[in-house]
């Protein structure tokens, strides 16, 4: 039998983790992007635009996450007639969820903007989408960064539970690596500090941003 | 300009039947907020080329909404509104079009705070009339000089005082080089000192044959700048006339009652 050293324990976490990483960074690149146009649907003054993006938003806001990987995973095969892979229903279920919270703190940023640069852009003559990008977003965009990076932290620990669908990264991983080595409580605490470091600059650099925007 | 010894009655005539010449015609505009709440009644004015014209009355009585439907800021459900030959319907496709022609000063000035004082007035002209930026530069750089804050033009509007920000507002707005200029209650939320150098600005303007409507309660400025004077009180227009008829002889209880509130 194999003998598990701490190094190699850790080893074969530190390797998972890269599959955390890079199914946050693939949610949040998604999320980001899925998430910008709900959020421009959300604010639309046209109904039949906006109702639509607050179904889908309240939809992944009031749902658990690991509900919605299951209805990905074993949804969509049954829905479709195919079969996903445990990375690719990850990847879906994460990214829809990324995107509903990311499109409700963006169009919370877009709503702090006061009303009255709305109306000095419009009376100037601009168009809705010019006065949405040269004036609305770029204010929108400095106050939504601190609460953005803050949810990421949230994305990080999200992919842990792509664990239950069976795609391999640091949760899972350390699950198996427990199974073998008879020592869970030391494996797991090895995954929390990983976790931990993944997180914590995150948060730091959320409050930082924060602080920072605060003379505005 | 209307001559000072006509009635009112006879200057709005003449105003009326001299259609070509107005630039602002608004005939029976009516508007409903959308608790119902009747805010307009039926409101007629027609502005000339050049006229400087001040409406003044008790908060609550639609003024500042009234001018804001010269724009679209605000829609209204009955009535006309005819901008330089545009009708402005309730519900048109190109209101940019008029918006392009009228600028707007307002009472929190709504500087752009992300731009540089130079920006916020360079962008309109660049976004909407597509002019290249040295060109904005130029006559940003003019107008700027104009209202007196060419030496701030690197500043953020938050480093600037708000007399210094409303005239800014105003550079902002001529950029595009309206053919007429509202003024929502302009100097309404400015510390008193810093009321007569945007009233300057304003004078200056109106020297220089721009055509104002102005919602305003400076008796001082109306007296000396305005052609015509005009009272609104719940949602109607009550009286209209020259401002030294207005002010020294107003025709109407609800003028003289309202006049004796403001000149103390």
């Amino acid at each position: 039998m194999q003998d598990f050293t701490l190094t190699n324990i850790t080893y074969s976490l530190l390797l998972a983790t890269r599959w955390t990483i890079v199914l946050s960074l693939i949610a949040f690149a998604g999320g980001g992007l899925v998430g910008f146009l709900l959020m421009l649907m959300r604010i639309s003054p046209l109904t039949w635009v906006r109702v639509p993006s607050v179904v889908y938003i309240e939809f992944f806001q009031g749902t658990p996450l690991i509900m919605q990987l299951f209805l990905v995973f074993f949804g969509i095969s049954v829905l479709f007639q195919i079969n996903l892979s445990a990375w690719e229903a990850a990847t879906i279920a994460l990214t829809t969820y990324t995107s509903a919270f990311l499109a409700d703190i963006w169009r919370g940023s877009i709503e702090a903007i006061p009303s009255g640069q709305w109306e000095a852009a419009r009376a100037l003559g601009l168009n809705y989408f010019k006065q949405l990008r040269r004036i609305i977003l770029p204010q929108a965009v400095k106050m939504s960064v601190p609460p953005t990076v803050g949810f990421a932290v949230q994305v990080v620990k999200g992919t842990s539970l792509a664990s239950v669908i069976g795609f391999v990264e640091l949760t899972r991983s350390a699950a198996s690596i427990s199974n073998v080595t008879f020592q869970p409580f030391l494996v797991f605490s090895i995954a929390a500090v990983i976790y931990f470091c993944l997180c914590f600059p995150l948060s730091l650099l959320s409050k930082r941003l924060e602080s920072q925007f605060v003379f505005e | 300009m209307t001559s000072p010894h006509l009635d009112p009655a006879t200057a709005a005539a003449q105003a009326v039947d001299s259609v070509s010449d107005a630039i602002i015609i608004a005939e029976g505009v009516e508007k409903w907020y959308s608790n119902n709440f009747h805010v307009l009644k039926g409101v007629d004015l027609t502005v000339r080329r050049g006229e400087v014209v001040v409406i003044m009355g008790p908060s609550g009585s639609g003024k500042s909404t009234f001018i804001r439907t010269f724009n679209a800021l605000e829609p209204y459900q009955k009535g006309r509104i005819e901008i330089d030959g545009i009708v402005l319907a309730p519900k048109m496709r190109n209101v940019e079009a008029i918006r392009r022609e009228v600028g707007m000063v307002f009472q929190q000035f709504n500087l752009f705070p992300h731009l540089t004082v130079l920006e916020n007035v360079m962008l309109a002209p660049m976004e909407v009339r597509g002019w290249k930026k040295a060109q904005a530069k130029d006559k940003a750089g003019e107008l700027l000089e104009r209202v007196g804050i060419l030496s701030q033009a690197q500043k953020y509007p938050g480093q600037l005082s708000g007399g210094q920000q409303q005239r800014v507002a105003i550079a902002r707005a001529l950029a595009m080089q309206p053919k007429v200029m509202l003024f929502d209650e302009p100097t309404s939320a400015l510390d008193p000192e810093m009321v007569r150098e945007v009233l300057d600005v304003m004078r200056t303007l109106a020297a220089d044959g721009m055509t104002m409507v102005c919602v305003t309660h400076e008796v001082g400025f109306a007296r000396e700048v305005a052609d015509r004077a005009v009272l609104m009180a719940d949602g109607l227009i009550v009286e209209e006339g020259t401002p030294q008829q207005f002010f020294s002889n107003p025709q109407r209880d609800r003028t003289r009652q309202f006049l004796s509130q403001i000149l103390h």
